[in-house]
């Protein structure tokens, strides 16, 4: 059966919660070299309570779909323990991990790769029903219909394919499918970075209407600040795999600690042409993940790095939920 | 003297079904020398197509139609191909989205940059070598010598990027048209090459078309902007004037939809989609998701309003927010 949904969730209650997740990959580098070992995301932890949205910001290459990956139970921590509405699932495998696969859904990026072409929108929808619970056809086409109506798609769309779809609507029947198990969790890695600017708001409003109807909590990973500062409670800024900061979205915004954070936001275009431009433009590139510098990772790009930064890592301090990884960060 | 001219362009493509689409309809637009406009709008708002049209570019099914399309004066419409070529990626130069796939995977970087110049500039090989460590240097990559014998494949997008800007402006172009120079890049290496472009305008002297959907980009980077929405042009304006008082409903509907513009939880979506090839209305192509719509909008295709209007196409342009009659339309006259 599907679990209902969380009839009240008490605030401190934390749905999802990761200590200490570490994600190590062996790459092969030829034939006569050893092979390399790539650290994706090199110990995270984070708490996540329903209905609260945490935001996972980096660019291309810091580990944020690695992480999100991992959260969803789509890939297994090397490392570190995650445990979801209480219960420890690192190291728990067959039925015992298929039953708690329907606790945390995902949505993927791109709507038009993400949905099977070959398939009516209401098979691609019943299929996970089909897979995780053993209800009749007549009671699974009933709530496919019923999960098409709550994402804003009307009846006469379920027997369609997905290429009779624009990406919005895509991205629609993306969420609904994630929704047909009634998660508690749902990873959206950059659910909207595919969709126009039009299209992409109703889909935000949709996330947001979802998140209140089912009392769901998002992990969504993102490059877009802009999306982030609208949408998240909570937000992770990473580089290179490892957090360098993390805390609640107004303290971020308003006052930003890490310098790749902060350049991170100045480098952000923001749509008010008369707005005074202070940009920090950081010189080169993400380094190669088989090489991280030593020290700070972010030490060759930083633009007030000192001795300290070159030869000792920074660990993650703060107070409270304000966490930084910088040695010159008070 | 306007630099580029186009007046009245429309671009129509034979659809398999053996109809015409109409993808670019009636696009105006002038540059001047050293100038940064901006085209904006939505995936198939014809943005593109447009500008592919004035370098050339688009494939045998499309019907170029325009009363005027120049660059310095020269008439590029009725020009053989062999004239175009001489133009085309010496004067007037393109860079494109996607940086990874634009660059040919089986040849040096070196080589590719040498192709413009050997073909517009007829130089030798040593001076291509030494333009080509130039170019690089200019736009920003370490240790040019060695990059020269690399492959695409060994760059990252940022670098990528560069080394298309790099054959971009070998020749030195009066214009250069950027089809979504940073969408595919992170923030930080974005912000990096649209300051390298500005640069380069001020420094080469060229000016610079910019192709984007990216309002915060056209905010930090344009002095003019033109809006497309369903292969229109429906706004022109200046930038600040644009993002303060947005004329086209469309325009501040896009605006207003901006997550860093939201006051509250819920954004003000635009409702609906952009209409399809075969459902655009006989009136404005916006009507059926403007906020501000009557009944006139979907029966009369709205004609352009004043300069100082944006040159809306609209049958009542907003001013501060709210529909006006237009007094250059008398009303019951067909436009």
């Amino acid at each position: 059966m599907i679990p209902a949904p969380l009839a009240a969730p008490s605030v401190d209650m934390s749905v999802l919660e990761a200590h200490d997740l570490i994600k190590t990959y062996e790459v092969g580098r030829g034939f006569f070299a050893p092979p390399g070992v790539v650290r994706a995301v090199s110990g995270i932890s984070l708490r996540l309570a329903p209905r609260k949205t945490l935001a996972v910001v980096g660019e291309s290459g810091s580990g944020k779909s690695t992480l999100g990956r991992m959260l969803a139970l789509i890939e297994p921590p090397t490392d570190g323990h995650l445990s979801i509405d209480g219960v420890d699932v690192t190291g728990v495998y067959g039925a015992r991990l298929k039953a708690l696969r329907r606790s945390v859904q995902m949505v993927f990026q791109n709507p038009y790769g993400s949905l099977n072409p070959r398939r009516t929108i209401r098979a691609t929808l019943e299929e996970p029903l089909i897979v995780n619970t053993d209800l009749g056809p007549d009671e699974r086409r009933a709530r496919a219909l019923d999960m098409l109506a709550r994402v804003g798609l009307r009846p006469e769309h379920a027997e369609r394919y997905p290429h009779m779809f624009s990406g919005g609507q895509r991205q629609r029947i993306a969420i609904a499918r994630a929704l047909m198990l009634r998660p508690k969790i749902i990873v959206l890695d950059e659910p909207v970075s595919a969709l126009d600017v039009s299209v992409r708001a109703q889909v935000l409003n949709l996330l947001a209407d979802l998140q209140e109807e089912f009392d769901l909590a998002y992990v969504f990973v993102s490059h877009d600040l802009s999306v982030v500062r609208h949408i998240a409670d909570d937000v992770m800024v990473m580089y290179l795999g490892g957090v360098v900061e993390q805390a609640a979205k107004e303290a971020i915004f308003a006052d930003p600690r890490h310098p790749y954070t902060r350049a991170l936001l100045s480098a952000t275009p923001v749509a008010d042409p008369g707005r005074p431009r202070d940009r920090i433009v950081l010189t080169g590139e993400l380094p190669s993940p088989f090489a991280p510098p030593p020290g700070c990772s972010f030490n060759p790009r930083c633009p007030i790095a000192v001795e300290r930064c070159r030869a000792e890592k920074p660990a993650l301090h703060g107070e409270g939920d304000r966490l930084t990884a910088c040695h010159l960060a008070e | 003297m306007a630099l580029l001219e186009i007046e009245n362009l429309s671009v129509d493509f034979e659809t398999r079904s053996g109809g015409l689409f109409r993808a670019v309809d009636g696009v105006s637009l002038k540059v001047d020398p050293r100038e940064i406009v901006s085209i904006v709008g939505e995936s198939g708002s014809g943005k593109s197509v447009a500008m592919l049209a004035v370098m050339g570019l688009l494939p045998k099914t499309a019907r170029v139609t325009a009363d005027r399309l120049a660059f310095e004066g020269m008439n590029l419409l009725g020009i053989t191909p062999a004239a175009r070529r001489k133009v085309v990626g010496k004067d007037i130069a393109m860079i494109f989205q996607e940086p990874m796939s634009s660059l040919n995977p089986c040849f040096t970087v070196g080589f590719q940059i040498g192709e413009s110049l050997a073909a517009h500039l007829g130089l030798g090989r040593a001076a291509r070598r030494a333009r080509a460590i130039e170019l690089l240097e200019l736009v920003g990559i370490p240790s040019p010598e060695s990059r020269l014998a690399a492959f695409p494949h060994q760059l990252s997008g940022g670098m990528s990027q560069r080394v298309m800007i790099a054959m971009a402006i070998a020749c030195s172009p009066k214009l250069l048209i950027a089809d979504e120079p940073s969408t595919a890049l992170d923030v930080t290496i974005q912000a990096q090459i649209l300051e390298l472009l500005v640069r380069l305008r001020d420094e080469k002297d060229m000016a610079l078309v910019l192709i984007t959907h990216d309002m915060g980009v056209v905010a930090e980077t344009a002095e003019r902007v033109v809006v497309q929405y369903a292969s229109q042009q429906v706004e022109e304006a200046k930038t600040l004037d644009l993002f303060r008082d947005p004329h086209h409903p469309y325009t501040a509907a896009l605006l207003a939809a901006l997550p860093e513009r939201a006051t509250e939880k819920r954004l003000p979506a635009i409702p609906g989609m952009v209409p399809g090839q075969w459902d655009r209305l006989d009136g404005c192509r916006f009507a059926p998701r403007c906020a501000v719509a009557t009944a006139v909008c979907s029966t009369r295709p709205p004609t352009r309003a004043a300069a100082d209007l944006g040159r809306a196409l609209c049958h009542t342009p907003l001013v501060a927010g709210r529909p006006t009659t237009r007094s250059d339309v008398a009303e019951g006259v067909s436009a």
